[in-house]
């Protein structure tokens, strides 16, 4: 078998296709947060605003991880 | 002049007129807020750029009860370009920091700003004795967190400006008329308003953070 620039070039894309993968932890994260922020609206409706505040910041820290796996994925589509 | 502006690439073009364009508001307000009557209530830009100050103003004193004259302004000014350029695709420029060059940037201003500000004002030996707590042990843990945070911030903004544009060119490329009402309805305002706000929210919360973390006792 030998190593050439295709092989090299399609190794690159499975490896950008599997560090799209991180998404899958971020997307349960996010999902726990939106499930407690229902919970908390349920329970206190009254803090409605502070709630969708806290979630959103939550919601985009928790995205963090995800977005490196897709920056990963987009260098090694077009840069490496 | 002109031909050194036509050989950037086009996010730097679309920074360059938000930075233009921001530089222009801003003195228009500012005159417009030097000249007003106490008496009166204010309208127009004066009446908007008063509620936004303000509402900064009241984010950002209870994180900087010391050293607030000396950062407020830095950090408004940030998020007033992250506001302004996250949005900015939707009169037909492109995002700024869909760009690597930019985003990189806005993380070496964080990381300068959050180093010199703390050098100078914690002293270079609380500064150290910092980085050696709880432990001499974790000196390069620490170390990898003061590069980590300005790079992560940076590269949080690149992420979510760059998928949207990729998802943009992905629809608009492969549909025809669906992809102008996906487009209007779904793509533009959640990639460019929705996501552009929150992230230029998020990275002004990020940076009070770390940025008071660093400064205050």
């Amino acid at each position: 078998m030998e190593f050439n620039t295709f092989f090299v070039q399609a190794m690159a894309y499975l490896g950008a296709g599997l560090a799209v993968f991180t998404g899958i932890g971020a997307s349960i994260g996010q999902g726990f947060a939106a499930g407690k922020a229902v919970e908390a609206v349920g329970r206190q409706p009254e803090a409605v605003n502070e709630i969708r505040s806290t979630l959103l910041l939550g919601d985009a820290l928790a995205e963090t991880t995800g977005i490196y796996g897709l920056v990963v994925a987009i260098i090694l589509i077009f840069v490496a | 002049m002109i031909a050194f502006y036509s050989e950037l690439s086009s996010a730097m073009k679309g920074s360059i007129i938000v930075i233009l364009f921001l530089i222009v508001f801003s003195i228009i307000a500012g005159l417009k807020v030097k000249k007003l009557d106490p008496k009166k209530t204010p309208k127009g830009i004066a009446f908007i750029s008063v509620v936004f100050v303000q509402t900064l103003n009241n984010m950002i004193k209870p994180m900087f009860p010391k050293h607030f004259n000396k950062f407020a302004a830095l950090i408004v000014t940030l998020f007033m370009y992250l506001l302004v350029a996250n949005t900015v695709s939707l009169f037909g420029l492109t995002a700024p920091l869909s760009n690597l060059n930019i985003a990189i940037s806005i993380s070496i201003i964080v990381f300068f700003t959050i180093q010199a500000s703390a050098m100078v004002i914690k002293r270079p030996k609380k500064r150290i004795k910092e980085f050696l707590s709880p432990n001499p042990i974790f000196l390069p843990i620490n170390l990898i967190g003061e590069f980590a945070t300005p790079f992560s911030m940076g590269m949080r903004l690149f992420g979510n400006l760059m998928s949207g544009s990729i998802l943009a060119i992905l629809i608009y490329s492969f549909t025809s008329y669906f992809g102008i009402i996906a487009g209007a309805f779904i793509l533009h305002p959640v990639f460019d308003i929705f996501f552009g706000a929150i992230q230029a929210y998020v990275f002004l919360n990020l940076f009070m953070i770390f940025l008071s973390l660093a400064v205050e006792d």
